[in-house]
């Protein structure tokens, strides 16, 4: 209590109660608002660049809109329809899953063993570390790019090194076939996953006490039988969020697959991000682009809760 | 901790004022938009007005700031503002514009889009900009394929008639007569085929330009087909004996391996030029730029023959894809402006230099029998086409580049063996029928 305080409450002994009342109040309004007022930008930024833009997007998908994208009348169900009835969405469905099926999956696992062996008291962790960073520290698009040109048909780098030590005779059309496409994408696609999924497994492996591994180490345990044992049950909630995470941006993974195939050949790399993009850019049906989008969210969020409920259950039990 | 009720309040009301902006953006149109990035009103004061174009190639950028500093010592109440995009996203980031009411005043747009851009009512006719006797200055073929209803939407940015490049060198090692038919065509890409060194022909069945690809042989196919898409009937033309001709021919190509192995990887352009660069290529076709990039690489020794045709009594026919100037401006007070720059644009020296630089063909008839460009190499090659060239954008209409990505995937299925010539052209058919709605 101040000085002034004190003086007044000795001079006043009636105010005092009064005084200590209004100050316990004024503590308690900072202590209640403060918080909000300090998240309160961050809340306004993603209001306007995620939240508007969902509502936005909502709106426009139960919307009549012409061609330059203003609504004419709302209520309308049509591009819900007609995003049901489009041509080849069986397979981009079935696609969008492999994509991030293997995205997400074998990135995990190698990431996983990576991240173990990070782990260790290895000679060149550094330089190893860096290694292992760097995918993430190179901008996407410019990525992508050079892995376009090693996987060039006639002129890439990756034919010439296949070539010179006989794995292939001839030169490989990475990019060229159905099959072929896809496996290549996916492997750029775990190729840019790997670096988070690292790092964050990395993290959460630092947290568990080395004392653990020397007691399951003493009982005779083995690496493998120490991994599932120990280190999977500990790193449970982080193995958790490296997942939801992994899973909700490899749907939205959008330049990989534009920039090395824009979805071809023949529609045989096309997912659900590069499909609503087409309906937007090249069909120039808002709505329809809208709707898919909608869609595309609920499944999303219909994973993550269920992922989650399981998660849940799992750590009850 | 428990919200008091006045905090709580403000974020309610902040929820819902965001729901209602969103609620009502209906309201908005794109003349208020456009003209809350414009100048003022008031012709004797400066004026903004945008230029969007895209960047053909490096030299792009430094030709447009040094033409806009030239308009700009002549013109000193007028600014322009350039904006420059990569090809490969020009498109999508101009449909982005328009729709959120941000349209560039002034666009070089490819003509494939010009329906499009119309149905978007975002093209104003451009006979409110410029006079007759600049317009009687174009080459008038391209200049009428590019109005609609009597309307003028673009006027040509240039003219690029495609040509078939060969590898002179090999030809006169074989013995070989430039190519003039579709069995020349065959016969030298079989003699010349020597995988992985060399391959015959170029093909290109990565988006885009498939579909142009096709239609450098369709229109090409016989003497009875017309130089359009559509019939009378609004019936799509290539679904024909003929495309199924120019189709197969293409296919056999590429099933007998005298292409470059799986078309599907590569671009008819961006992607086939390179290897024809390197020298592992003996015969492509690609537009009148190709000849100054290869001039300066001194790689490759090379010639240029018309397209072929499927006999030689069919007389070729140059397919151009020509880009256009379009205005987009919904501000009547920048009119005066748009139309000085536009008519500074096309002053024939700048026009020339502009040909000159780009290895392109002049869209003004007067820059094309300039002494200057025509005594260039190959450029009187290039004007002897012009005569009989086809602008393949002429009635392509609103759906233009749907069109191109139906057919597209179509002819992508015939490369990747999982359909035939016939049932790619009947497939294209129906999905460009459903489109048009006809």
């Amino acid at each position: 209590m101040s000085l002034q305080a004190e003086l007044n409450r000795k001079m006043n002994p009636a105010n005092s109660g009064k005084q200590k009342v209004n100050e316990r109040g004024k503590t308690r309004i900072l202590h209640t608002v403060l918080p909000y007022a300090l998240v309160l930008p961050l809340l306004l930024l993603i209001f306007v660049t995620i939240v508007y833009p969902m509502f936005q997007t909502l709106l426009q998908s139960v919307s009549k809109l012409n061609r330059i994208g203003r609504t004419q009348s709302v209520g309308y169900w049509g591009n819900y329809k007609s995003v049901v009835h489009l041509d080849g969405l069986g397979m981009v469905l079935g696609q969008t899953a492999l994509w991030v099926a293997v995205t997400v999956g074998v990135a995990f696992v190698l990431a996983y063993l990576l991240a173990l062996q990070l782990n260790t008291k290895m000679r060149f962790h550094g330089f190893a570390y860096a290694m292992v960073v760097l995918p993430w520290a190179a901008p996407l698009s410019i990525a992508v790019l050079c892995w376009m040109w090693i996987f060039h048909g006639e002129l890439g780098p990756l034919n010439e090194i296949l070539k010179y030590f006989h794995i292939i005779g001839e030169n490989h059309q990475w990019l060229g076939t159905a099959r072929s496409a896809m496996i290549t994408v996916l492997a750029v696609g775990v190729w840019s996953n790997i670096s988070f999924i690292v790092v964050t497994l990395l993290a959460g492996l630092q947290t568990i006490s080395p004392e653990i591994y020397e007691a399951a180490s003493l009982d005779g345990a083995g690496a493998v039988k120490t991994f599932f044992k120990f280190t999977w049950p500990l790193m449970r909630s982080v193995n958790q969020l490296v997942i939801v995470l992994s899973v909700l941006w490899s749907f939205n993974a959008f330049p990989i697959i534009w920039i090395l195939t824009k979805g071809g050949p023949a529609s045989h790399t096309e997912t659900l991000v590069t499909l609503i993009y087409k309906l937007s850019f090249v069909k120039i049906d808002f709505g329809q682009a809208a709707a898919l989008s909608s869609f595309t969210f609920l499944i999303m969020v219909v994973f993550t809760v269920i992922y989650f409920m399981i998660g849940r259950e799992g750590k009850q039990a | 901790m428990k919200m008091l009720p006045l905090v709580k309040s403000a974020f309610a009301v902040l929820l819902v004022a965001v729901m209602i902006t969103a609620c009502s953006n209906s309201g908005a149109s794109p003349s208020s938009a456009s003209s809350s990035s414009s100048g003022s009103s008031d012709s004797s004061s400066a004026v903004e007005i945008t230029f969007s174009v895209a960047e053909y190639d490096s030299k792009m950028k430094a030709d447009m700031d040094d033409l806009i500093k030239r308009f700009e010592s002549e013109n000193k109440n007028i600014h322009v503002k350039l904006l420059m995009s990569n090809w490969n996203n020009y498109h999508d980031r101009l449909v982005a514009w328009v729709a959120g009411g941000q349209a560039p005043d002034i666009a070089n747009l490819s003509g494939l889009w010009l329906g499009e851009f119309d149905d978007m009512q975002a093209l104003k006719p451009l006979d409110g900009y410029v006079d007759a006797g600049f317009l009687g200055s174009f080459y008038q073929g391209p200049l009428e394929s590019f109005k609609k209803d009597g309307k003028l939407l673009g006027l040509p940015y240039f003219l690029d008639p495609r040509v078939l490049y060969y590898r002179k060198d090999l030809f006169d090692q074989h013995q070989l007569p430039p190519p003039k038919t579709w069995d020349d065509i065959y016969h030298a890409a079989k003699v010349l085929s020597s995988p992985p060194n060399v391959y015959g022909f170029g093909v290109g069945g990565k988006y885009p330009n498939v579909m142009t690809g096709f239609e450098y042989f369709f229109f090409n196919s016989g003497k009875d087909v017309a130089p359009v898409h559509f019939g009378q009937n609004h019936e799509l033309l290539f679904n024909s004996p003929q495309g199924v001709k120019a189709l197969s021919f293409l296919d056999k190509l590429v099933k007998e391996k005298l292409t470059n192995p799986n078309p599907t990887d590569v671009e008819w352009e961006n992607g086939v030029q390179p290897i024809f660069q390197s020298g592992k290529l003996a015969m492509m076709i690609t537009g009148p730029w190709f000849a100054g990039m290869l001039d300066q690489d001194k790689k490759v020794q090379y010639d240029m023959v018309p397209v072929p045709t499927v006999d030689a009594s069919v007389q070729s026919r140059a397919v151009m894809q020509p880009d256009v100037i379009s205005v987009l401006s919904t501000d009547d007070a920048k009119k005066d402006a748009i139309g000085k720059f536009i008519a500074f644009m096309y002053k024939p020296d700048n026009r020339l230099t502009f040909a000159q630089n780009h290895g392109n063909i002049p869209e003004i008839q007067a820059v094309g029998k300039d002494p200057k460009w025509l005594n260039q190499p190959h450029n009187q090659f290039f004007a002897s086409l012009l005569p009989t060239a086809i602008n393949k954008y002429s009635d392509t209409g609103k759906f233009g580049d749907q069109m191109d990505h139906a057919v597209t995937e179509e002819i992508q299925k015939m490369y990747l063996n999982r359909s035939t010539p016939e049932e790619v052209l009947k497939a294209a058919a129906e999905k460009v029928k459903a489109l048009y709605g006809g």
